[in-house]
This record gives structure tokens, C-alpha cells and sequence, in this order.
């Protein structure tokens, strides 16, 4: 699963705005000609996270952006995109020039990078800076740390069962995930699919027993048949003493294999005493200690995530 | 004339049975003058254990289960697999899962029919056993008809009818269909009156669970219902016969098959009938009984003593007589023989639950007489075989390992 699906498209929730775009790169191209012209101001040693980025390479990147604010409850707001164009980016954040003068951020930012084949990619981070850099835009410098960014470190997200409650469980909300689908940030897929408690969905532990008590004292019984006379009985039927003795035609020291062979009986519950029962599946939920007859499982789909990573080494990498 | 009237079979199922409709019509006659109804009695209700037993039987077990299943309130259900290679009890499993009193046993490797019926006997807790084949279809109220002379603590064993399912199918199967009803469904009423009765069908057949206990259930075949049937009459009990118990069963479509279906049959009637029992129609054995001795003396005179002695006859008519007598007397003997047919359909349709279909079976009537020549002719090869070279003891019937073990007659 290191590869996002081919069949990804890129949500029509991402409305990108080419001429706006086109103005803040040309705003990013004039920023960076006025820097390269300028002296070295030291007073940039004040922000930290300037400080931090300047401790590791960044790389001029002129990528279009569109940047998710994450909510309180974890969840990203998709009806709350802003546009913009990334700076630079480093192994430690990303910088952005983002359309408006004192944008909505919120304490942690989902970014959409767009990449040369026109499909986004997706980071996030924590909001480290934000200042205004013109009438209509702002410059705000990204950390890659926080909730989200954990999200987005991982390529596949996949549930994992809890040995207590022996359910399947998701390390991230599904609230979250499926607001993170739904920018495009990540996608569903089937695992698996496992035979669940019918009352609590836990996954139950499974073996043999009565199918009419659900007891698993369940007793097998062997038979023999005697080739002579056609007599079939259970074994304890024909031990007399130390050897075998056939109670239809009275013949002693009967050779198995020659005079007569074992045959599976039936099965005997030692608790409900139902006799001649065929062994069935029986499921015990460990969660909610529901016993029942494995016949009566729910099927229940196990599924992922695949999440639509952006591979921050492609700019790094670049010379 | 006389002669093949006595040397073939006509007396058996014409002039007995003949006697045996007219006293019914004469009994009927007078009930209906004097107005005296019919007793009618409670159903007897014991509790039935219902075996069924097969061999690579995965297609026709389940119809077989759903004939039977629910027909009967006290009813235990057992299937034996005996040894299949196909899904037959997979396929029982799968219905015991949905029915319940459904029990289901198999085994890995063949072990003849007899074990097979043997294995469910430890754990059937029932009054009466019934036994019906895998490919047998039984008709409505089978179990309940087959039940009611157990009433009569004297009887040990009923045998049900049987007749054939598939009687149109081809020229074999349309004369056995007619065969099974004259000396099954007809023959047997007469043979159940006189109580004569020597054989209790393995396609269906009822059983005293308590009885079967006591001889331990089946001995090594083939033949062993036959086998059965004799026991229960050497230890005294009656052995009876429903019509009204009914059921359908598959009969050989060609004539090889039939041929070896019918000498297995005679191998096993010489096995029981000359050797193992033949103490039974001893009279300076202890065993002995004067109904049994009747019943031998049926069996060894139309199967064994007319049986040559026809063959004498033809040697004497080949050897002493013109060529144009013999033909004569073919005629001759195909008249009486079609003429005994004719009287036997005749008093079939007055028992008959089935007129029509008895009907439609007697248009084969006129080959009969030749079906029967053919019957007498395997009858001939397979008691010879048997007498002389006890070929019982190698027919596949039985798996060889316990053809080996087993004791030969």
C-alpha cells in the first residue's frame, strides 16, 4: 500500500483558482528577487521557528496550495479552504503565502500540495507564524508537528484488535477520517472481513461443542464392528475382561484389522445429556460473554485507510 | 394340460389367490347385506426410529428424507453413510442441520448393508425400527399403516409394498412394475394370510426394536432380509404384511442388471432357506414349527424342486415327443400362462389402490408369459451356482474383508 490508488482523483471540493494563483506566485517571485537584493536582516534570529528552519536546509519551492484549519474536535474543515502558494519547505515545515490579509487558520493546518500531474498531495502541521505581507495576503510558516501531522505520517492506517475488548478499533476517530476523505486526504479500503458477536461485535473465540447447550463437554464414542456377524456396538460392549468379546455370536479374542474394525460413533453432551449430536461451532465473546452458535456470527468488513501522503523528499531531493 | 399348470407357478398366484378374493368378496357381500360396519379402532401410535441406509446415495437422499421426515409425531431419524465417495452425507448433515431428531452416521470405509443397519441399533431407544432404502419414496401415511400390527404383541416384523417407480421407462422396467404388483403387492396378502410370509423387504420394512436386540440385529448378506425374516419366525413371531404401507423404489432398467439383481436374490434364498435354517422345516428338530415347515415347503417347490423338475420335463418332451408337439404344447402353455395373467390382473384391481396405473401396467400382460421363462431360466443358473459353487460368498455385495471373516453356509 505505498502507493496512493491509481483511480484517485483530486475531491471537486479543492476549487482552484488559477488567477489568483498566478498573482501570488508573481508576488512570491517579486519577495524572493527583493531578498536575494537585500543584506541579511539578523532580526529574523528573534522567531524561533525561523530560527529552527534556518537549522536545516529549505527548499524554494512555487507550488499552488490549499490549506484545510483543523477544528477543536479534530476534524477538518472542508468548507473553509484557503488558497495560496508554498514558499519553502523543509523537513521540519512549510512556508506559505496564503489569499487574504488575517486568514482563519486555526492552531493546526491540513495542506494540499498540488503536484506536477495536477493531483494534491497532503501534509499538516501546526501554525508556528503568521504575518501579512501584503493588503490581500499573509505568509504563514507551517511546523510539521501535532495531531494531524501523525495522521499524515503514516501511508496506510489500518485498525488493530484491542486484546480487551477483542474489537477492531481505528487509532484516529472515524469522524476524523471521514472529514480527511473528504478533501482527499485519504481513502477506504477493505482489509479484511471476520465473523463477529451477533450483540456486540467483538470477535469471539470459537470451538466444538453441543449444539444444544453450547457446552463443549462433549464426549466422542467408538464403535466396533465385528466382520462376522455384522455386529456393531460400542467398545465398552465388547470388553470382557482384558479382551474383546462379541455379544451377538460370543466369539473371544477378536484381531482387529482381520475380525473387526473401529467405527466413529456418535457424540454424548456430559451436561445436557444429548446423545447422537453432531459437533457444531460454537462462538464465546470474550467482550460481552455471549455464547452462540457460530452459525448465527455477523460478517463484519474490516477497513483501512490509505492516506495521500505528500513525499516531502521529492523537493528536498531536487538540487 | 395339467402338467405345466403344476410344473410353472399358476397355482401359486392363480387358484390361492382366486379363493382368497372370493372369500373377501363373499365376506364383503355379506357385510353389506347384513349391514354390519367395519370396526374402526384407534390408531396405534409406538415410537418409530427410521432408518435409512445407503451408498453413494447423494442425490436421491435428500428427496428420500424429505418422504419421510414429519410423516410420523414419535419419529427418531437415522442416516448411514455406508462408506460413500460422493456427498451423501454431507447432504444429510446439511438437512440434520435444519431438521431436528435428524441424526447422521458414516463411516470411512465399506462395510456391507447389514453392519450399516447394525450401527444406529445401540442408540435407537424406539418401539419399532422401520427400514426404507435411500432411493425409495414413500406414499403418504407409509409409517403410520406400517405401525398399526405391531398392536399385536405376536408380531415381530411387517413388511410394507413396494412397487416400482420408474414402470414406464423401457420394455424391463414396465414388466417388472407389473411383476412386483402381482407377486409383491397381491402375493404377499396371500402369503401374510397364510401366514407364509418369508420376507420382509429391505426397501421397507418395520421391525420389534426388542426383538432385533435379541438377535443382534442383521447377519452378513446378501440376502440378509430374507435372512431376518426367518429368525423372527424361527423365535416365534408373526410376520405381517400392509398394503396400505406403500413406497416407490428404483427397479433395474436393463436386463443385465435385473439378471444380477435376481441371482443375488436366489443365492441368498439357498444360502438361508437350504443351509443356515434348514433346521426350521426339520420335523425332529427342536425349532421346528408346522407354519415354518409350510413356508420352506412353498419356497423349495417353486423355487427349487419345479424349477428342475421343468428342466426334466423339457429333456423328456425334446427326447420322447415330435417336433409339432412341442410346438403345440409352447402354445398351450402360453395360453394357460396368459390366461393365469389375465385372472391375476383380475383380482389385482379389486385390491388395488391404483386401478389405472394397474391397468395401464397390464397392457404388458401378453409378454408375461416370456418375462417369466426368462425369471425361470436365472432362477435355474443362479440356484445351481449357488448349490454347487456357493457363489454368495464372492458377490461385491459384500466387501471382501468381511466376505473373508464372515461364516460361509
Amino acid at each position: 500500500m505505498s502507493e496512493f490508488p491509481a483511480n484517485f482523483v483530486t475531491p471537486s471540493i479543492i476549487g482552484a483558482d488559477a488567477e489568483l494563483q498566478a498573482r501570488l506566485m508573481a508576488q512570491l517571485s517579486q519577495e524572493r528577487e527583493v531578498k536575494r537584493s537585500q543584506p541579511r536582516n539578523d532580526s529574523s534570529k528573534m522567531n524561533s521557528f525561523a530560527n529552527n528552519q534556518r537549522m536545516v536546509n529549505r527548499y524554494e519551492i512555487s507550488n499552488p496550495v490549499v490549506c484545510f484549519p483543523v477544528l477543536q474536535s479534530r476534524e477538518v474543515s472542508s468548507d473553509s479552504s484557503i488558497l495560496g502558494v508554498a514558499a519553502d519547505i523543509s523537513t521540519n515545515g512549510i512556508k506559505l503565502i496564503l489569499e487574504g490579509s488575517q486568514p482563519n487558520l486555526g492552531l493546526e493546518l491540513v495542506i494540499g500540495v498540488e503536484q506536477n500531474n495536477g493531483r494534491y498531495q497532503y501534509c499538516a502541521g501546526t501554525v508556528a507564524s503568521s504575518r501579512r505581507t501584503a493588503p490581500t495576503t499573509s505568509e504563514v510558516g507551517v511546523e510539521f508537528r501535532g495531531y494531524m501531522y501523525e495522521v499524515f505520517e503514516s501511508e496506510l492506517i489500518f485498525p488493530v484488535l484491542e486484546s480487551t475488548t477483542m474489537k477492531y478499533m481505528l487509532p484516529y476517530p472515524d469522524s476524523v477520517m471521514a472529514s480527511i476523505c473528504k478533501i482527499g486526504g485519504a481513502v477506504s479500503i477493505g482489509l479484511d472481513a471476520v465473523l463477529t458477536c451477533p450483540s456486540c461485535s467483538g470477535i469471539p473465540t470459537v470451538r466444538y461443542g453441543c449444539s444444544h447447550c453450547l457446552s463443549t463437554n462433549v464426549q466422542a464414542s467408538r464403535m466396533i464392528h465385528h466382520f462376522a456377524c455384522a455386529h456393531v456396538d460400542f467398545v465398552e460392549n465388547f470388553e470382557q475382561g482384558s479382551e474383546l468379546t462379541c455379544q451377538k455370536c460370543r466369539t473371544r479374542g477378536m484381531i482387529v484389522g482381520s475380525d473387526y474394525e473401529y467405527l466413529d460413533g456418535p457424540n454424548t453432551c456430559s451436561d445436557c445429556g444429548e446423545a447422537n449430536l453432531e459437533k457444531v461451532l460454537i462462538g464465546h465473546c470474550i467482550s460481552c460473554e455471549n455464547r452462540f452458535n457460530f452459525e448465527s456470527a455477523v460478517e463484519m468488513e474490516i477497513f483501512g485507510y490509505s492516506v495521500n501522503k505528500l513525499d516531502i523528499l521529492v523537493f528536498v531531493s531536487t538540487p | 394340460m395339467l402338467v405345466p399348470f403344476l410344473i410353472f407357478d399358476g397355482v401359486r398366484y392363480s387358484i390361492a389367490t382366486g379363493v382368497m378374493v372370493l372369500y373377501d368378496a363373499l365376506v364383503g357381500m355379506w357385510k353389506t347385506i347384513t349391514g354390519q360396519a367395519e370396526e374402526e379402532e384407534d390408531w396405534y401410535c409406538p415410537t418409530v426410529a427410521v432408518m435409512i441406509v445407503g451408498l453413494n446415495e447423494g442425490d436421491t437422499i435428500a428427496h428420500a428424507l424429505e418422504s419421510v421426515y414429519g410423516t410420523y409425531p414419535k419419529m427418531e431419524l437415522y442416516v448411514v453413510d455406508d462408506g460413500s465417495t460422493d456427498d451423501m452425507a454431507a447432504n444429510a448433515a446439511e438437512f440434520a442441520k435444519t431438521h431436528t431428531g435428524v441424526t447422521v452416521l458414516s463411516r470411512k470405509l465399506r462395510g456391507g448393508k447389514s453392519s450399516a443397519m447394525n450401527m444406529p441399533l445401540p442408540l435407537i431407544k424406539s418401539e419399532v425400527v422401520v427400514v426404507i432404502d435411500s432411493d425409495s419414496h414413500l406414499a403418504p401415511g407409509a409409517i403410520w399403516n406400517i405401525v398399526q400390527p405391531f398392536r399385536d404383541p405376536k408380531v415381530g416384523a411387517v413388511s410394507g409394498s413396494v412397487s416400482a417407480r420408474n414402470p414406464f421407462v423401457n420394455l424391463c422396467t414396465w414388466l417388472q412394475a407389473m411383476e412386483y404388483r402381482r407377486s409383491i403387492f397381491l402375493g404377499r396378502i396371500l402369503l401374510a394370510r397364510l401366514d407364509i410370509l418369508g420376507i420382509v423387504s429391505g426397501a421397507l420394512g418395520a421391525f420389534r426394536k426388542s426383538a432385533l436386540d435379541k438377535f443382534g440385529g442383521w447377519d452378513v448378506g446378501p440376502g440378509e432380509d430374507g435372512d431376518l425374516t426367518i429368525k423372527f419366525r424361527k423365535a416365534g413371531y408373526k410376520i405381517a404384511y400392509t398394503p396400505e404401507a406403500s413406497c416407490l423404489t428404483n427397479v433395474p432398467t436393463k436386463f443385465s442388471t435385473l439378471t444380477r439383481q435376481r441371482r443375488r436374490w436366489e443365492w441368498a434364498a439357498i444360502t438361508f432357506e437350504c443351509r443356515k435354517h434348514i433346521d426350521a422345516g426339520n420335523p425332529f428338530n427342536k425349532h421346528f414349527k408346522i407354519r415354518d415347515f409350510f413356508m420352506f415347503l412353498e419356497r423349495w417347490t417353486f423355487n427349487f424342486v419345479l424349477v428342475y423338475l421343468s428342466v426334466f420335463y423339457w429333456i423328456y418332451l425334446l427326447y420322447c415327443r415330435e417336433m409339432w408337439e412341442i410346438g403345440y404344447l409352447l402354445v398351450l402353455f402360453y395360453l394357460i400362462y396368459a390366461i393365469c395373467d389375465l385372472f391375476q390382473i383380475a383380482m389385482l384391481l379389486y385390491y388395488s389402490d391404483d386401478k389405472l396405473q394397474d391397468l395401464k401396467l397390464a397392457l404388458a400382460s401378453p409378454l408375461m408369459p416370456m418375462y417369466y421363462a426368462y425369471q425361470k431360466v436365472v432362477t435355474l443358473i443362479a440356484i445351481t451356482e449357488e448349490l454347487f459353487l456357493r457363489k454368495s460368498f464372492e458377490s461385491n455385495f459384500v466387501p471382501e474383508r468381511v466376505r473373508k471373516a464372515t461364516w460361509h453356509w
